[in-house]
C-alpha cells in the first residue's frame, strides 16, 4: 500500500477556515495497519494504513477485493458480518471507533462522521420523500436549508416531493450524497460517489467535494477508481493492494498463461441463438430481461458474455441451458432444433450439455456426499456401469485436481475453490460436448479464480469441449476465452474477439 | 467488493402527474383483481362445505326426526326442508341468496338471519375487541423486543409469546377466571345478559376478550418481531443505523414501513383463529354469542344454520384478507 | 441465503446446551399421560367421593361433578389425546413435506398449493370440526382426528413449499434440472433431505395444533363422550363447579397447558432457529 501526494494539489493547502484545528492539532482520521478478516477465511482488508488531514481530500484506489469499502466502513466501526480486526487501530476524531460504547459510537456517526455507500438506491428508505430523508438528518430542517442542500449537490427543487424509486440512479447518488451534508459532518466518507454520473456532473460534484473541504475544513476520504476525479479534487491518493491468495488453495497461484485455442477448424456450428427474447410479468409490470440476442458460440471454442448485473447474462445462459423460456426465438446446436424448456429436450441433447451453475455454496446439494453428486449422474445418464461408477468418481475428482478421498466429503468440508471444482467434475461426468459456466469464479480469491479458468481451458483442450462463459469480470474471461459478448439492459452490445473487446473496455 | 454499475445516467425525474395516474391505475386494477381472487376463494369455500355436508350421511330430517317417526313421515320432512331437491340447484338457491342477507331456513323451519341477528353482533363486538387488542400487544410487544436483538426483553418475549401462543383459549380463560374471578374476586365469573341481549356490563366482557387475545397476541408477536428482523437486514435499514439515527427512529421510520405486509397477513390470519375461538370462550362465559346457537345447531343436526354461521365467519375474514391486501398494495404501490 | 442456511443445519447436529433441559417437561409429560392408565388408583367411571367432593386422602383432587376420583381421571385422560395429536401431526407433515417438495419444482403444483390454503383460510377450524361432526354421525375421536388433518394440511403444505422454494432456486438444482433430472428426483432426492430442520419444526407447531384442535373438540363434546374420561372435556363437564372443587377444572386445564406449552418449548430448542421462522410463515 502507497500514499501519494497528489502532484497538483499539495497536501499541506491550509485550509481558510477558522474552524480548523491548528497545525499540530491530531488529523481527524488516521488508521495504523488495520488488517480485516473473516473467521478462518480470506482476508478482507491488509495492514491498511491512512491519514486524513481536516480539509483535504483523500482518495483510496485499488482494484476490485482491495478492500477499499472495507477500509471506509472501518472508519464508521462497522464491519462486513463476521469479520472481525486481526490488528491494527482506527482512530477517528481522536476516538478508537472499535472501543466505543454504543451511543457514543452512535452520536459520532450521527452528528460528525458521514459516510455514503457505493449502492445508495438500495440504501435510501423506498418509501420516504426525498425532503424528508433530507430533513430527518439535518442540522437545519427548514424546508429553505433542504432546497440549498439539494442546489448544492445540482438536483432540482421540485425533487423534494419525490420517492428514490421515480428518481435515476445519478440523482439517487447525489440524494445520499445531500443526506450526509445534511448533517455538517467533521469526516465525509463516500463510496463511488460519482460512479454512473457523466463528465459535466462528475466535474460539478468534484468541485462541491474540493469547496466542501477547503471552505468548511471537512476531511473527505472517497473510494475511487476514476482517475479524473482523484485528478480533480484529491489532495493525496491511498493505493490499496489487491491480497494475495487465500493459503490452502490446492492448485496454487499458478502463471497466468492463455493456452491456444484447439486449432480444429469449426467442423460443426456449435450453439446458435437467433432473435432472443425473454421477458418477466410481475404484478403488471414487464420487465424486458433479454431483447432480440443474436448468440453465436461455434464448436471447440470457448465464448464469454460479460455485462453488469441486471444486464441480461444470466438470463441469457438460463434461456441457453433451457431453464428459462424465451417468448420468441430458437435455439439450435449442430443445425439441430434445441427446444426450450430443458425437459422436451432429447436424452442425448440432456446429457451433450451441461450446466456449471453460479455460487459455489449452493452449486452442490449439501445433503449429499461429493460421490453421491457425481455419481448420480453417470447412473441418470447411463454414461457408466454400476461396477465402474466408483472408480469414475475417483477419475472425475483426478480430472479436476482434487483428492480421490474428496468423495466422502459433504461441500461445507471444501473450500470455495473445491467446490468449484466438484462442481465442474459433476457436469464432466454426463461426458457433455458443451458447458454452459455461469459466474464460475465469483465468490474466489483472484488466484483461486485463476486456477479454477485454467482447469476449464485444460478440461477444454483434453476433451474437446466448446465453453460458454458468464461473468462480470471482463478482464478474466478476455483472458480464457476466443469470443466476448458484452450485454447491456438485454441487448449484446459488442460481440467480438476477447481482446479488441477488452481493448475497448479500457478506453 | 464487486463494483456495482449504476444505470446509464442521469435521466430527468419522470414528470410526477404522470406516474402518479399511472400508480392510481395500477393500484386501482390490482385492487380489482385481488378482490376478484377472494372472491372466487370465497365461492369455492362455500360451494366446498355445502358439498361435503351433501356427500356425507346423515341429514337434518333424520336428525331432528321424533322417535318412531316412519318412512313416510320422514319423506314428507324431508320434502318441506327441500332435502330431495337435487344438490346443486340447493347449492345455487342457496348462494344466490346469501347477498340479499337471506341465509336459509333452519331444520326448525325459522330463519337463520333471525337466529343469528342477535347473537352475531355481540360475537363480533367480543372478536373485534379482541382483535384490536391483539393487534396493538403484539405491535408494542414486537417493537420492544426488535429494540435490542437477543437483549434480556427479547428473550423473555420470545419466550412467553411461543408459550402463550399454544395455549386453547379455554385454557386461558380457566386460568383468568381462577384469578380474576374465584380468588381476587374483581370480575364476575359468568355474563349476565341485559334486556337488549347484550352484555349488562363492560367488565363481563373482560376476561373472554383477554382469554381470546393471549394465544393469538404470542403468535403476532413472534410475526412482528420476524418481520422486523427481516427489514433489519435491508440495505436501507442498515444505511440508517449507520448514519447514526436513534433506535426507536430506525425501527419506527424505516424498518416498520416494511414490515406491514408481512404483519397484515399474519393478523388477518388470527380472525379466524379469534371467531373460532371466540365460539368456546362464550360457552364457559355464558356469553350471548353464536356460540349458544352452534351447540344447538350441533346437537340437532341443523346443516343451514351451521352454513350459515360458517358463511358468516368466512364473509368477515374475507373482508380482513382484503383490508391485508389493502395494506401490502399500499406498501409496495409507496416505493415507485 | 439458502444454501448457508441448509449447510447450516448440517453443521448444527450438535444439539445446543440447554435443548435437553427445555425437551424434557414435554418429554416427561407424554410418558405419564401414556402410562397414566397404569398408576390410577380408582376406575374412571365410579363415584368415590361427593359431587365436587373436596380434595382429601382418599381423593388427592378430589371429585368431579359424579363424584369420581379426579386425578384418576386425569391419569386416563391424556393418553388418547396426544395420541390423537401424535397422528395427526405425522400425517399432516408427511403429506404437506411430501406435497410441498413437489410445489417447489412444479409451478402448476405450487399454484394449487397457493390457492387451496388460501381457501382453507376462510374456514376457522373450530366450525370446520363442526361441520364434520355433524356431516360423519358417531364419528367421535376418528371425525375429529380425520377433521384436524383436512383443515392443518394446506397451510402445513405451503410452509413447507415456501421453505423449499429457495432451494428450488439453488444451483444444484438447477443443474440437475438442466441435466434433464425428472420432477420425483427433484423433489424427493435433491430437495426433501435439505428440509429436515424445517420439517422438525413443522411437526412441532402441527403437534401443539393438533392438541389445540383436539381438545377445542372434546370441550365442544364433539369428539370423546361422556363417560369417558378426557381432559378436555373434563374441563367442560366440571366448569359449573369451580367454585367447590378448583382442581376438578385446574388440573386437566394445567394439564392441557403443559402439554402445549412443553412441545413448544422442545421444538424450538431442537430446530434451528431460521426452520422455525420458515415454518411459522
Amino acid at each position: 500500500m502507497t500514499t501519494t501526494r497528489h502532484p497538483a494539489t499539495p497536501t499541506d493547502r491550509i485550509p481558510r477556515d477558522g474552524r480548523t484545528d491548528l497545525p499540530d492539532a491530531p488529523p481527524p482520521v488516521t488508521v495504523t495497519g488495520l488488517e480485516v478478516a473473516l473467521p478462518d477465511g480470506p482476508v478482507l482488508l491488509r495492514a491498511g494504513s491512512l491519514t486524513v488531514r481536516a480539509g483535504t481530500v483523500t482518495a483510496l484506489t485499488g482494484p476490485s477485493g482491495s478492500g477499499k469499502t472495507t477500509l471506509l466502513r472501518a472508519l464508521i466501526g462497522d464491519l462486513p458480518h463476521g469479520a472481525r480486526v486481526t490488528s491494527g487501530t482506527v482512530s477517528v476524531l481522536g476516538q478508537d471507533v472499535f472501543a466505543l460504547a454504543p451511543d457514543a459510537l452512535r452520536a459520532l456517526r450521527r452528528h460528525r462522521v458521514a459516510y455514503v455507500g457505493q449502492d445508495p438506491g438500495s440504501a435510501l428508505n423506498p418509501r420516504m420523500r426525498a425532503g424528508r430523508l433530507i430533513a430527518e438528518v439535518a442540522v437545519d430542517r427548514s424546508p429553505a436549508a433542504v432546497a440549498a442542500l439539494l442546489a448544492e449537490c445540482r438536483l432540482p427543487e421540485t425533487l423534494v416531493h419525490h420517492r428514490p424509486g421515480a428518481l435515476s440512479g445519478g440523482q439517487q447518488r447525489r440524494l445520499a450524497l445531500a443526506r450526509a451534508l445534511a448533517r455538517q459532518p467533521d469526516v465525509l466518507l463516500l463510496d463511488e460517489p460519482t460512479a454512473g454520473l457523466d463528465n459535466a456532473l462528475r466535474d460539478e460534484i468534484a468541485g462541491l467535494l474540493r469547496r466542501l473541504a477547503t471552505d468548511r475544513g471537512v476531511a473527505i476520504v472517497l473510494a475511487c477508481h476514476d482517475p479524473r476525479l482523484v485528478e480533480a479534487c484529491a489532495d493525496a491518493v491511498t493505493v490499496l493492494g489487491a491480497p494475495a491468495g487465500t493459503p490452502g488453495n490446492p492448485a496454487g497461484t499458478p502463471e497466468r498463461t492463455v493456452l491456444p485455442a484447439p486449432a480444429a477448424a469449426p467442423a460443426a456450428d456449435g450453439l446458435r441463438a437467433t432473435d432472443l427474447s425473454v421477458a418477466f410479468t410481475h404484478q403488471g409490470h414487464t420487465h424486458h430481461a433479454l431483447r432480440d440476442a443474436d448468440f453465436h458460440a461455434p464448436a471447440g471454442t470457448a465464448t464469454g458474455i460479460i455485462g453488469p448485473s441486471g444486464s441480461g447474462k444470466s438470463t441469457l445462459l438460463r434461456t441457453l441451458a433451457g431453464l428459462q423460456t424465451p417468448v420468441s426465438g430458437t435455439l439450435t446446436w449442430h443445425g439441430e432444433p434445441l427446444p426450450v424448456p430443458v425437459r422436451k429436450r432429447s436424452r442425448d441433447q440432456q446429457r451433450r450439455i451441461q450446466l456449471v451453475p453460479q455460487n459455489p455454496l449452493g452449486a452442490l446439494n449439501p445433503a449429499r456426499t461429493i460421490g453421491a453428486s457425481l455419481t448420480r449422474p453417470l447412473q441418470l445418464h447411463r454414461t457408466a456401469g454400476r461396477a465402474e461408477r466408483p472408480d469414475r468418481v475417483g477419475r472425475l475428482l483426478d480430472d479436476v485436481g482434487l483428492p480421490r478421498d474428496f468423495a466422502h466429503r459433504y461441500p461445507h468440508e471444501l473450500s470455495g475453490g473445491q467446490r468449484q471444482r466438484a462442481s465442474i467434475a459433476r457436469a464432466l461426468a454426463a461426458e457433455p460436448d458443451l458447458l454452459l459456466c455461469d459466474e464460475v469464479t465469483s465468490a474466489l480469491d483472484p488466484a483461486t479464480a485463476v486456477a479454477v479458468m485454467e482447469l476449464l481451458t485444460r478440461l477444454r483442450t483434453e476433451r474437446r469441449l466448446t465453453l460458454v462463459l458468464v461473468s462480470h469480470e471482463l478482464d478474466l474471461v478476455a483472458a480464457y476465452t476466443d469470443t466476448v459478448h458484452r450485454l447491456d439492459a438485454g441487448r449484446i452490445h459488442t460481440a467480438g474477439p476477447s481482446g479488441d473487446v477488452a481493448d475497448a473496455e479500457e478506453r | 467488493m464487486t463494483d456495482t454499475t449504476a444505470p446509464p445516467a442521469e435521466a430527468a425525474a419522470r414528470p410526477v402527474t404522470a406516474s402518479a395516474a399511472r400508480r392510481a391505475g395500477t393500484l386501482a386494477a390490482r385492487v380489482a383483481a385481488v378482490l376478484a381472487k377472494r372472491l372466487v376463494m370465497l365461492l369455492v369455500l362455500l360451494a366446498v362445505v355445502f358439498a361435503a355436508i351433501e356427500l356425507l350421511p346423515g341429514d337434518a330430517a333424520s336428525a331432528t326426526s321424533e322417535r318412531g317417526e316412519g318412512t313416510a313421515g320422514l319423506a314428507a320432512r324431508r320434502h318441506l326442508l327441500g332435502l330431495d331437491r337435487p344438490v346443486w340447484e340447493r347449492f345455487r338457491d342457496w348462494i344466490t341468496a346469501l347477498p340479499t342477507g337471506d341465509l336459509g331456513t333452519s331444520a326448525r323451519g325459522q330463519h337463520v338471519t333471525d337466529l343469528l341477528a342477535a347473537p352475531l353482533p355481540n360475537t363480533l363486538l367480543l372478536g373485534g375487541t379482541a382483535f384490536v387488542l391483539t393487534v396493538l400487544g403484539a405491535l408494542a410487544l414486537g417493537i420492544w423486543a426488535a429494540a435490542r436483538p437477543r437483549g434480556a426483553v427479547d428473550r423473555i418475549v420470545d419466550l412467553t409469546s411461543t408459550a402463550a401462543f399454544a395455549l386453547p383459549e379455554f385454557v386461558v380463560s380457566i386460568g383468568l377466571l381462577l384469578v380474576l374471578s374465584l380468588w381476587t374476586g374483581w370480575l364476575p365469573a359468568a355474563t349476565v345478559t341485559g334486556a337488549d341481549g347484550a352484555p349488562a356490563t363492560w367488565t363481563m366482557l373482560v376476561m373472554p376478550v383477554l382469554a381470546l387475545a393471549v394465544p393469538q397476541t404470542g403468535w403476532n408477536t413472534r410475526i412482528v418481531r420476524a418481520a422486523l428482523a427481516d427489514q433489519a437486514a435491508a440495505p436501507h435499514v442498515e444505511a440508517a443505523r449507520l448514519d447514526g439515527l436513534s433506535t426507536s427512529r430506525v425501527l419506527l421510520r424505516h424498518a416498520l414501513p416494511g414490515a406491514w405486509p408481512a404483519i397484515a397477513t399474519g393478523v388477518a390470519t388470527s380472525t379466524g383463529m379469534l371467531l373460532g375461538g371466540a365460539v368456546v370462550v362464550e360457552t364457559l362465559f355464558n356469553y350471548p354469542g353464536i356460540g349458544t346457537v352452534l351447540a344447538g345447531a350441533v346437537a340437532d343436526r341443523d346443516t343451514p344454520v351451521i352454513a350459515g354461521v360458517v358463511a358468516c365467519a368466512a364473509a368477515v375474514i374475507t373482508v380482513v384478507l382484503l383490508l391485508a391486501d389493502l395494506v401490502r398494495a399500499r406498501t409496495l404501490g409507496a416505493r415507485s | 441465503m439458502s444454501a448457508a442456511t441448509v449447510s447450516d443445519g448440517r453443521r448444527r447436529r450438535r444439539a445446543r446446551p440447554g435443548a435437553l433441559l427445555r425437551t424434557a417437561p414435554a418429554a416427561l409429560l407424554v410418558l405419564a399421560a401414556l402410562a397414566g392408565p397404569l398408576l390410577a388408583a380408582e376406575p374412571v367411571d365410579k363415584p368415590v367421593t361427593a359431587p365436587y367432593g373436596e380434595a382429601g386422602a382418599d381423593a388427592l383432587l378430589g371429585g368431579d361433578q359424579l363424584g369420581r376420583d379426579v386425578l384418576s381421571r386425569l391419569l386416563h385422560g391424556g393418553g388418547a389425546l396426544i395420541a390423537g395429536a401424535l397422528t395427526v401431526a405425522a400425517v399432516v407433515t408427511l403429506l404437506a413435506t411430501l406435497l410441498g417438495c413437489f410445489a417447489a419444482v412444479s409451478p402448476r403444483t405450487g399454484r394449487l398449493v397457493e390457492r387451496a390454503a388460501d381457501t382453507a383460510i376462510l374456514l376457522p377450524p373450530v366450525l370446520g370440526i363442526m361441520l364434520l361432526a355433524l356431516a360423519w354421525p358417531g364419528g367421535g375421536r376418528l371425525a375429529i382426528t380425520v377433521a384436524a388433518i383436512v383443515l392443518g394440511t394446506p397451510y402445513a403444505v405451503r410452509i413447507v413449499a415456501g421453505a423449499a422454494a429457495p432451494l428450488a432456486a439453488t444451483g444444484f438444482v438447477e443443474a440437475a434440472v438442466a441435466s434433464g433430472e425428472r420432477v420425483g428426483h427433484l423433489a424427493l432426492r435433491e430437495i426433501l433431505p435439505n428440509l429436515r430442520a424445517t420439517v422438525l419444526a413443522l411437526f412441532g407447531l402441527r403437534f401443539v395444533d393438533a392438541v389445540y384442535v383436539i381438545s377445542m373438540a372434546g370441550f365442544l363434546q364433539l369428539g370423546p363422550q361422556p363417560p369417558e374420561a378426557d381432559w378436555a372435556l373434563m374441563i367442560r363437564e366440571n366448569a359449573p363447579g369451580i367454585l367447590l372443587n378448583p382442581w376438578a377444572v385446574v388440573a386437566p386445564a394445567l394439564a392441557i397447558g403443559l402439554l402445549a406449552i412443553g412441545v413448544n418449548l422442545a421444538t424450538d430448542a431442537l430446530a434451528p432457529a431460521a426452520a422455525r421462522k420458515a415454518a411459522l410463515r
